[in-house]
């Protein structure tokens, strides 16, 4: 403390960030903590663990089902990303761009899902594309299809549901980035020569990467996660990485696997992350 | 087993929560119970008892009339799965009195040492039991469960659609049925099918004899529409995106109370039968009043009354007569002897959990 | 009106065959009810130092949007380099922006900002490589190719987008208060440094600004502009010592003004009676020249009234305020017969000037006195 004062900090900071250094310390730092010890331990048969050095818990994690379940998690999880990018740009780039006095209702709109449970959105889901639901419903009415056809408990469900769950964590960064975005800089792109798309391309998406980082990242790692969804909207058909690790607590009862797991996911995600906005790169965003 | 309640949601709820309960384990021992009285002593109880039990699974006078006879104010809590209630024990300090675990959960909450044992002397009712419920594997002496509900776990179908069914779970792999069946998202009860249908044991933990039924599970999977919660699999019967679906009976028995199209078949040549059982875990704060619930419970009035809320089997033989006309001419709801002779009761595997649930996950991502 | 614009024609143009880079005929436009441009007509001349002045609000800043394509004229014609233009896309117009915030690309460096027009041109590497460097170069800029706008200063920024716009050789260079956000010293040398740059390159500018002094020192003709429409076009010199109206003398520069009825009209030489109660004596170099009886004003320039007793005009006065300026003195004086003057006096080597409080006499002549119309 002595150290940090001497440093310039005033005791006035250090009584600010006292309470959410000690609300991160005793949920998420002490949390992590004991994720790692468990990761090291070795699972009792009915729950608990004995603590130690027992590194066979990631030993396991290269049982190529696994893998392969990991593999894929992360797949599902990147492609749940592009479509919400694809989706999201261009919805707030209208709301920013377009929405004139509409605009704050229109990012109302965008996080008006928040105000329900995601479990009983995902319910709802399941009640438009059933059999007898809605969306089958409208087809034969349109004539597109004869007989009610399966619109959930696929793969296809599973993504559309994700992408319907994260849509808002990409939109709301993207609004956030364009809507401080300076429309000369549009005029000056046009300006030097460069049409519509060019000038979007050229000017308006780079400045806007900050929150295209910012939003595939808060999608990205809870979709990487997501347990609820495969279940609900995939018939359980699908196994990700979060229903395996929620397996190895509950069913399974192996704490210390489980645990290996969610270290392993997390130095996943972060790398990942890393790797993603090195390529898309901050050098290109300094100065913004 | 009632596994799960009336929503899946309430267990993916609980799930969301896994993270916190079980580091709730280890992080802290509180002492939560709200109540005073507290210590091992057979002093007078104040007039209070916690209730934690699977959700929509009690009469909804039941604790009511429990309170008006005994004075007793019930406070209930939910659990959406064993395990759940599980990880909730472990880490001690709960403050419930009476809790409702499943027949392999009494099994391991015994090896865990979260139960006490019951008094008997306090639990005249106890003579109510059906003697087939009665020291079953899970617990051979009834010293720490009494039964509370039971029931089995097969198939509902739509016979109008295909007709009636064999007592068979050979249909659960038609391809005449493709697309238009599903299993139970449970580990041991789909396990348990294809063990059956090969005329192995529920509890087999024989690798190899696991191998076979993964494979048999494996060949299934592409034919299924999805592995759902025996809640979820009603409705999908019931308004006919499903023709079959693998169940738990109390379920069956409402989807059938509702459409008389569907039937319900517990096949040959094996099925599950499964209980739930009054338990009063470790350092209750009120075990007079929880032996009083349990007392109450299987009287000959509430036992009936619970079971013709819930839809499932009584083993409360008392009550037995005072089960609703309907539900007993629903089939399958009585059972004759010697379809009960060969049901099976799922019993914890031990190390080989770990076997099961490895193998069940490489049949869903296969 | 139309007659003063035409009348004037840019100072170095000995031909009058000088090609015109921009003609507005006509041009209105209108914002809803508002109307920012009323019927403007302009001929702006190849090579020429062009300014629009006026206060903000006065429809300066729209027409130099119309003319890059921003906003298209409700009415009238735009011709750039004798082509129309409306309907034609910014992108595809022959001119170029300065903008008042420079708007430079915070994602890119120096470099790829000033050679983001020559890339979207299609302009080989080799070219635009050389292009580039020459344009950095002329702004002083050299050195600087690699730097992220985030690292440079305001005046840096502003040579960024300097650069980034004459690089691409436009045919009319457009500048929107390019100056304005700079602190005053910066602005005074930015403002010699944009006239000989003009003067180098030989481009078109058209400048937009309200500051007077910016607009004088820089250009060789100015359509000072109120209320959508120009008031006035002229060069410098012009605009400063014959104003056309009350306006622009009181925009440009500053000036006293007097408002009262013509009470004698004899030739050139009018004498009015001021609404206090004084006579002004004051030489019509307009056309117009006033009635007895008309209502007029008549402006006379802080700079040519003196203290003395010989003149035309005379009057005795009280020294109310005095502000030092530095190489001039600003003196405001009641006048006896009531209304306030200003005068300026040049601080010379042995100059003494009166005290706040004294009581002098002020006079100026006839012929530096100016009749204005409304």
């Amino acid at each position: 403390m002595r150290e940090r004062v001497a440093k310039g900090w005033s005791a006035g900071l250090a009584a600010l960030l006292a309470p959410v250094t000690l609300w991160l310390g005793a949920f998420f730092l002490i949390p992590l903590l004991f994720i790692v010890a468990f990761s090291f331990g070795t699972s009792e048969v009915y729950g608990g663990i004995t603590l130690g050095f027992n590194p066979g818990n990631y030993l396991k994690v290269f049982d190529p089902l696994y893998l392969k379940i990991i593999v894929r998690s992360l797949g599902i999880a990147a492609l749940t990303t592009l479509i919400c990018f694809l989706l999201g740009y261009p919805l707030a780039y209208f709301i920013v761009f377009k929405g004139r006095r509409w605009r704050n209702a229109l990012v109302l709109l965008v996080m008006v899902p928040f105000w329900t449970s995601l479990l009983i959105r995902a319910y709802a889901w399941v009640v438009i594309l059933g059999g007898n639901g809605i969306a089958n419903k409208t087809l034969q009415f349109l004539g597109i299809t004869d007989g009610p056809v399966n619109l959930i408990f696929t793969p296809e469900a599973v993504l559309m549901g994700m992408t319907y769950s994260y849509l808002p964590f990409m939109v709301l960064p993207l609004y956030a980035a364009l809507e401080k975005f300076d429309v000369r800089l549009k005029e000056a792109g046009k300006d030097l020569g460069a049409s519509r798309w060019q000038t979007f391309l050229r000017v308006t998406f780079p400045l806007s990467l900050p929150g295209v980082i910012a939003g595939s990242i808060l999608v990205f790692i809870p979709s990487a996660g997501e347990f609820v969804i495969p279940d609900l909207l995939g018939g359980s058909q699908t196994v990700m990485t979060g229903n395996l690790i929620q397996n190895q607590f509950l069913q399974s009862r192996d704490w210390a696997f489980g645990s290996a797991l969610s270290v392993l996911l997390a130095v996943l995600l972060l790398g990942a992350i890393m790797f993603y906005i090195r390529r898309v790169g901050t050098d290109k965003l300094e100065g913004v | 087993m009632k596994r799960i309640s009336r929503g899946r949601f309430l267990r993916a709820l609980g799930a969301a929560g896994v993270a916190g309960s079980t580091l709730s384990v280890l992080a802290c021992q509180p002492n939560t119970s709200a109540q005073g009285g507290g210590g091992g002593g057979g002093g007078p109880e104040e007039k209070v008892l916690n209730f934690y039990n699977w959700a929509d699974y009690v009469a909804e006078s039941t604790v009511p009339d429990f309170a008006k006879q005994t004075g007793i104010k019930v406070t209930q809590d939910f659990y959406s799965s064993n395990e759940d209630l599980l990880a909730k024990l472990q880490a001690g300090g709960t403050g419930y009195d009476v809790i409702v675990p499943s027949d392999y959960m009494v099994e391991i909450m015994i090896k865990s040492d979260v139960l006490q044992k019951l008094d008997m002397a306090q639990i005249p009712n106890a003579k109510n039991v059906g003697k087939e419920y009665e020291g079953l594997s899970y617990d051979p002496n009834n010293e720490y469960s009494l039964p509370y509900q039971w029931g089995t776990t097969g198939i509902l179908y739509n016979k109008k659609e295909i007709g009636q069914l064999p007592e068979s779970w050979d249909p659960l792999w038609d391809t005449e049925f493709e697309g238009k069946m599903s299993m139970l998202n449970d580990t041991r009860e789909t396990f348990g099918a294809a063990l059956y249908k090969m005329g192995l044991s529920v509890n087999t933990t024989d690798t190899a004899e696991l191998q076979k039924a993964a494979e048999e599970l494996k060949k299934q999977k592409p034919l299924l529409r999805g592995y759902f919660d025996s809640t979820e699999a009603r409705p999908l019967v019931q308004n006919g995106d499903l023709l079959l679906g693998h169940i738990f009976s109390g379920d069956a028995f409402l989807a059938l109370s509702e459409n008389s199209d569907l039937d319900y078949v517990v096949p040959k040549p094996a099925a599950t039968r499964w209980t739930d059982n009054m338990c009063i875990p470790n350092g209750a704060e009120h075990p007079q009043n929880a032996h009083k619930l349990i007392d109450y419970i299987l009287g000959a009035q509430a036992g009936a009354t619970l079971s013709n809320y819930t839809y499932y089997n009584t083993p409360n033989a008392a009550a037995l007569p005072k089960i609703d006309g309907a539900l007993k001419n629903l089939p399958g709801y009585v059972l004759p002897d010697k379809v009960f002779g060969r049901l099976q009761v799922i019993a914890d595997p031990g190390e080989a959990t770990r076997e099961y649930e490895r193998l069940f996950t490489e049949v869903k991502s296969s | 009106m139309e007659d003063r614009q035409t009348r004037e024609r840019p100072p170095g143009t000995r031909d009058a065959e000088r090609g015109v880079a921009v003609r507005l005929a006509g041009i209105t436009k209108r914002f809803g009810e508002f109307v920012a441009v009323d019927d403007l007509n302009l001929d702006i001349y190849e090579g020429e130092f062009f300014s629009l002045l006026g206060p903000s609000g006065c429809g300066k800043t729209t027409t130099l949007r119309m003319i890059a394509g921003f906003e298209e004229p409700t009415e009238g014609e735009i011709s750039v380099a004798g082509e129309e233009v409306q309907g034609v896309p910014p992108y595809r117009r022959p001119v170029n922006t300065v903008f008042q915030s420079y708007a430079i690309f915070p994602h890119l460096n120096v470099f790829d900002n000033v050679a983001f027009g020559l890339r979207r041109a299609k302009v080989p590497r080799d070219e635009v490589a050389s292009r580039v460097t020459d344009a950095c170069e002329m702004v002083q800029l050299a050195g600087f190719e690699k730097r992220k706008p985030g690292m440079l200063s305001g005046g840096q920024q502003q040579r960024v987008a300097l650069a980034r716009a004459l690089v691409n050789r436009p045919k009319v260079l457009l500048l929107d208060e390019p100056l304005g956000a700079l602190d005053l010293k910066l602005r005074k040398e930015m403002q010699l440094e944009l006239k000989s740059l003009q003067e180098e390159v030989g481009i078109t500018f058209v400048y937009v600004t309200h500051d007077q002094e910016e607009a004088l020192t820089m250009s060789d003709r100015i359509a000072v502009m109120n209320e959508g429409k120009v008031q006035q076009l002229a060069g410098p010199t012009t605009l400063y010592e014959t104003p056309a109206n009350r306006f622009v003398a009181g925009f440009i520069g500053q000036t006293n003004v007097f408002s009262g009825t013509v009470e004698a009209a004899d030739g050139d030489r009018v004498t009015l009676r001021t609404r206090e109660g004084s006579r002004v004596e004051a030489v019509v170099r307009g056309e117009t020249v006033p009635k007895e009886s008309e209502e007029t004003h008549v402006a006379v320039r802080p700079e040519k009234v003196r203290f003395g007793e010989s003149g035309d005009n005379v009057c005795a006065a009280e020294v109310k305020q005095i502000v030092y300026l530095g190489a001039s003195t600003q003196y405001i004086v009641r006048l006896e017969g009531g209304g306030k003057l200003v005068l300026y006096q040049q601080n010379a080597f042995d100059a003494t000037g009166p005290s706040e409080g004294d009581g002098v006499s002020v006079a100026w002549d006839a012929q530096n006195c100016l009749v204005l119309e409304d």
